[in-house]
């Protein structure tokens, strides 16, 4: 499948001490869901913040809605009126402010901001109700998992194409995400062209699995594998094998864990034939499945199995 | 009206309001009543006095709104995002000097009006002048030493800092004193007068260039 893109990441390089970000090209399509998936200090957080431009000297380039570049982020409002980014930062929102604040305070950072549908997604979030006790809460007095209800609420009462969500599911209780994904997907349909997109990194694979179109993996920086969900189940086979047929197994498996039983891991669809003979059980691979066999195949981690 | 709501919006994103409230109320509340009582004894020592206790408050107080602004690990959260994040930090930035020129200004010149109708002696022209002096001193001076003083985040050094440099104003205002009253002066008071206007206008320009520029650079470098 070949879709637009709405962002595009060419040549990417940022170092920190031991750590170097390097990405060839990555195109985020446009109109879809991507999950960016990898391991802690994989590059994540820092891909999501370049493209923010919260942090801003890197090598390469990064393309905004097809033709926009990093120096019109800067200088042309459009760019980041229509970009909306929820990050980890605890002072996203500066502990003092109250729920009025936050408001108040986006109503003058944002030109597209709707204040009365932010009252409307907090409420709906129960964030607040009514009483003006809830809006004279502090965001400090406010838990994490709130903290992302405020954002997410700050940021889909804004007119934008373009949601940037670090980590949105990890401090949310399972109803919440669950929420959070039914508000993704409506937020990408509420596009009549199509032009809706969002980038969320995360760790909780299985629960943002319904709501995610493409996936990219990235491991020590770099991107190992990346495309649309539906093309890498097709890509990869899940495969259950018994003990007996380990060894065997073990050279053609993408990557295998094994137990006393038997072993487990993932195959490239055109190595399966390989398999012939074996006593196995193939399967499509979820996307949790296929997350964690990419990324095991290239973690630094020293024991796993 | 818009820019006006913008900029206590900005404001108010860094300075709370209880910070607001001790500033513009409770402080002139304490301040006043204490001023023009010592005022029947000596209006000069107690003008100084009241200028120090406030350029005290004012560098205290700004560790609880501005400080650190400067500083490079200054969390400006959300506001990074805006694609007008140089305008409002400009709103913030030039509506706390504001803030704080009318912090300076309501303790003196109310107890002055209160002292000059109840015809307390010593508030004739030349001590007008010397209000007037004091204020735009305090200004400048806590609005220079507080630029300084916003590159530190970390509260230890600045409680550390803020007492010996708060203090330093207590002196300048003491000298101010000795240059209006001392006989063997004879350098015009009026001059003070145009210099420390001057210097505050000088300071309160340089200042909000110096404050946002730096905002930015630190938004467009790397932060983490």
């Amino acid at each position: 499948m070949k879709a637009e893109s709405v962002i595009s990441c060419k040549n990417i390089q940022k170092k920190y001490g031991n750590f170097e970000l390097n990405i060839d090209s990555i195109d985020f399509p446009k109109g879809f869901a991507t999950a960016l998936i990898g391991e802690n200090g994989a590059g994540k957080t820092t891909l999501l913040e370049m493209i923010a431009g919260i942090k801003q000297i890197h090598n390469g380039d990064i393309t905004y809605f097809g033709n926009y570049t990093e120096k019109d982020r800067e200088n042309n409002p459009y760019v980041k009126e229509h970009i909306g980014y929820t990050g980890t930062d605890k002072h996203y929102f500066l502990p003092h402010w109250t729920l009025k604040q936050t408001k108040e305070i986006q109503s003058v950072l944002f030109d597209n901001f709707d204040g009365e549908k932010y009252d409307r997604i907090l409420d709906e979030l129960a964030v607040t109700n009514d009483s003006s006790s809830d809006k004279a809460k502090k965001v400090s007095d406010l838990s994490d998992g709130n903290r992302i209800k405020l954002m997410l609420a700050g940021v889909l009462a804004r007119d934008t194409k373009l949601l940037l969500m670090d980590e949105p599911a990890s401090p949310l209780d399972p109803l919440m995400r669950e929420k959070l994904c039914s508000m993704l997907r409506e937020y990408i349909a509420s596009s009549e062209d199509n032009d809706k997109s969002v980038i969320f990194s995360t760790h909780n694979i299985s629960d943002m699995e319904n709501v995610t179109d493409y996936a990219i993996i990235i491991e020590n920086g770099t991107v190992v594998e990346q495309g649309f969900v539906e093309e890498l189940k097709e890509k990869y086979v899940y495969v259950r094998g018994e003990k007996k047929d380990e060894d065997a197994a073990k050279h053609i498996l993408y990557d295998l864990t094994s137990n006393a039983y038997g072993f487990e891991g993932l195959c490239l669809s055109e190595n399966i034939d390989k398999l012939a003979g074996m006593d196995i059980e193939t399967t499509i691979p979820t996307l949790s499945q296929l997350s964690v066999g990419i990324m095991r195949a290239y973690t630094k981690l020293k024991s796993h199995c | 009206m818009k820019h006006l709501s913008r900029m206590i919006t900005a404001h108010n994103c860094f300075c709370s309001f209880l910070c607001n409230l001790v500033s513009l109320v409770l402080m002139p509340a304490f301040l006043i009543p204490i001023n023009v009582i010592v005022m029947r004894s000596n209006c000069y020592i107690s003008l100084v006095v009241t200028m120090t206790i406030l350029a005290y408050y004012t560098i205290f107080l700004d560790y609880y709104s501005f400080n650190g602004i400067t500083s490079k690990d200054f969390f400006l959260g959300m506001i990074k995002n805006s694609p007008y994040t140089a305008r409002y930090l400009k709103y913030a930035v030039l509506a706390d000097q504001i803030r704080r020129f009318i912090q300076i200004v309501i303790p003196p010149i109310i107890s002055v009006l209160i002292a000059a109708s109840a015809h307390i002696k010593g508030i004739d022209i030349k001590f007008l002048v010397f209000t007037l002096t004091m204020i735009f001193l305090n200004y400048s001076g806590t609005t220079c030493l507080l630029t300084i003083m916003r590159n530190i985040l970390t509260d230890i050094t600045y409680a550390l800092i803020s007492i010996p440099i708060a203090s330093i104003l207590g002196v300048l205002n003491a000298c101010m004193m000795f240059l209006f009253i001392h006989s063997s002066i004879h350098i015009p008071f009026i001059i003070w007068l145009l210099i420390t206007f001057i210097l505050s206008v000088m300071i309160s320009i340089y200042v909000f260039r110096y404050t946002t520029g730096r905002c930015l650079a630190n938004i467009q470098g790397d932060l983490t």
